[in-house]
């Protein structure tokens, strides 16, 4: 007899685990989860897709929802740069450039952005897609950044506590970050027809930022109560 | 008999003057006035010609002073995309003698255009006095203006701090608006902004207003940096389209004539500014028309070699070589900077690295 495998797939690194905590609360799993992460870290993610025995089986699946790619906007707008930097997006409108930073046009900003992410892991989304197809594809949006530099200064995690000296950016500029993430990948999901998941409206803040009820001790991840969340928003997509 | 040609050099004499037989080895340069040290900071300006000089000047280890740098995050081949680097600032071709000026002008805020930006498409601006510089545009009058400082505090940081400036002289045509004068690089409507007769005009520069308007940069530039050493060439790219009601070889010849004679005029009257004969090196008939391009436009790299085996010959004092650049002295002040901006560049792969540690984001090395 063939073994039952959940109906929704969630394909994934870091961010997949808020989904893997939270269904540690519920009482059968609702979907399955491949931190493509959790072993071998000395290959890519690119790698392990194309190779065998990182990404399961499509037999049974009605949603793959994909959540690779999360945490780039992170690279530039977590910890501040040397020569610190800001970048006006549009509707800006109080854009002021302080002084000690240097102005870094949006067109630039979003070149180079979109270049690297289409280049880098918007491919692996892309890979990921074709590899389940047809089964529905949805690929989840990063949860939006904390708001609060103490908090992120204060949990650093082991990766970024060596780089708190250079002070945590702020948040407006962490924001910016994120949003250009955000849009270049809602870009790419739309010119690939893929369902592009926004975070659940009940964890973001007016301003955009992630509601403090779903922070974690952690600089740039949400929380379970986050992962629920999500897990019931696929879910309802799983029924439409 | 005598007469006064006798025991004048044989560069003086056509049968005498070389490259006949081998047009490689044509060489008109005569009387280099001085040479330029490979740590002297040179700057380069002009037509799309001086593109050439500044990569060639580059690769053989000359000091090409770059002043307006993309912020270090930005890897340097999506900062060229946006014409960092292609000369010292960002002011992108400078056809004309009196665009030069009109920079030099709005630098030191001596003019200020009443069009300070044109529209481009719905919700995007350009700079119309650099409108290429920019690919997809400004998003904002406050994003350009904001940039259009740190480009004018870089052209004067260039203007002071070099020790050489090279100026291709390209074109006699311009458009100009109506009311201030103010001189545009391409007319309106091509990259931006709206072609309207009432506000913009055709202007075809004559020789003497090239020489007035060079003449005044040059003094100008002088105020501000007394050492500087001058190289004036003229572009032999042929003009790519002319106003003019005529074929546009009649305008290209007249436009270079015009120039060449501006340059002549200020070479003889300044000191320590030469002309280069770049022009006469490409068109020469030695050359036989061998160094275009097959749209008999733009200049071949075998023709732009020629040119340069030529300036470093007599200019750098070095036989041309491809070969990677020797090291050259840097100004404690410039290498504080590259110091810095060194610093940032390993930050941002260190955090690249880390995000690649805490998440196996691979953005980041997929680029290179």
């Amino acid at each position: 007899m063939k073994k039952q495998v959940p109906p929704i797939l969630i394909v994934g690194q870091s961010h997949t685990e808020a989904i893997i905590s939270a269904q540690r609360h519920l009482e059968s799993p609702i979907a399955e989860i491949a931190n493509l992460n959790a072993r071998h870290r000395e290959l890519k993610v690119a790698e392990k897709i194309k190779m065998n025995g990182y990404l399961p089986d499509r037999e049974g699946r009605t949603l793959v929802a994909s959540m690779i790619g999360g945490n780039f906007h992170n690279t530039f707008g977590l910890i501040e740069n040397v020569i610190k930097f800001d970048f006006p997006v549009p509707g800006e409108d109080d854009f002021v450039l302080a002084n000690d930073r240097h102005l870094i046009t949006f067109e630039l900003m979003k070149h180079y952005f979109a270049d690297v992410m289409n280049r880098g892991f918007l491919r692996s989304i892309k890979e990921v897609r074709d590899h389940y197809a047809p089964v529905r594809f949805v690929h989840v949006c990063s949860p939006p950044p904390i708001s609060d530099s103490e908090h992120i200064a204060s949990h650093p995690g082991g990766v970024f506590k060596d780089k708190v000296r250079l002070g945590v950016a702020p948040s407006r500029l962490r924001l910016k970050f994120y949003d250009l993430h955000t849009s270049v990948i809602a870009d790419f999901c739309e010119n690939e027809g893929i369902e592009f998941l926004l975070p659940p409206s009940e964890a973001v803040t007016d301003d955009g930022f992630l509601v403090k009820a779903y922070w974690m001790e952690d600089p740039t991840h949400a929380n379970e109560a986050y992962g629920l969340l999500v897990l019931d928003q696929l879910q309802r997509i799983a029924k439409s | 008999m005598t007469n006064p040609y006798i025991g004048k050099p044989d560069y003086q004499f056509w049968r005498r003057g070389g490259g006949h037989n081998n047009p490689e080895a044509f060489d008109p340069v005569t009387h280099a006035s001085f040479t330029v040290q490979q740590s002297a900071p040179v700057v380069t300006a002009g037509s799309c010609f001086a593109q050439h000089l500044a990569r060639h000047l580059t690769a053989n280890g000359f000091n090409v002073l770059v002043t307006e740098k993309a912020h270090p995050v930005i890897p340097d081949k999506y900062a060229a995309d946006f014409h960092y680097g292609m000369f010292a600032a960002r002011y992108g071709n400078i056809y004309t003698a009196r665009q030069l000026r009109q920079l030099l002008e709005r630098s030191y805020g001596l003019f200020e255009p009443r069009q300070r930006a044109w529209k481009l498409g719905a919700d995007r601006w350009v700079d119309p006095f650099r409108p290429q510089i920019q690919p997809g545009g400004y998003i904002s009058l406050r994003e350009l203006r904001l940039d259009q400082e740190v480009h004018f505090e870089a052209v004067r940081a260039a203007i002071e701090q070099m020790e050489v400036f090279v100026f291709t002289l390209g074109l006699t045509e311009a458009w100009v608006d109506r009311m201030d004068g103010a001189v545009y690089p391409l007319a309106p409507g091509v990259a931006g902004g709206e072609y309207d007769p009432s506000e913009v005009m055709f202007v075809n520069f004559s020789a003497r207003k090239t020489m007035e308007d060079l003449e005044w940069s040059l003094n100008f530039i002088r105020r501000q940096n007394p050492t500087v050493r001058c190289i004036l060439t003229v572009s032999p790219v042929p003009l790519n389209a002319t106003a003019v009601d005529r074929h546009v070889w009649v305008s290209t010849t007249y436009s270079k004539a015009a120039l060449r004679v501006a340059a002549e005029d200020i070479a003889n009257s300044f000191r320590n500014v030469d002309y280069f004969p770049s022009y006469e090196i490409i068109m020469s008939p030695h050359a036989g028309g061998a160094y275009f391009e097959a749209d008999r436009r733009s200049i071949n790299e075998a023709g732009v070699e020629h040119v340069m085996r030529t300036f470093f010959r007599h200019y750098g004092g070095l036989e041309y070589a491809k070969s990677a650049p020797p090291e050259v002295a840097r100004s404690a002040a410039l290498q504080s900077s590259n110091e810095a901006r060194e610093a940032s560049r390993r930050e941002t792969e260190d955090m690249g690295r880390i995000v690649q540690v805490l998440c196996d984001e691979e953005a980041i090395d997929n680029v290179e």
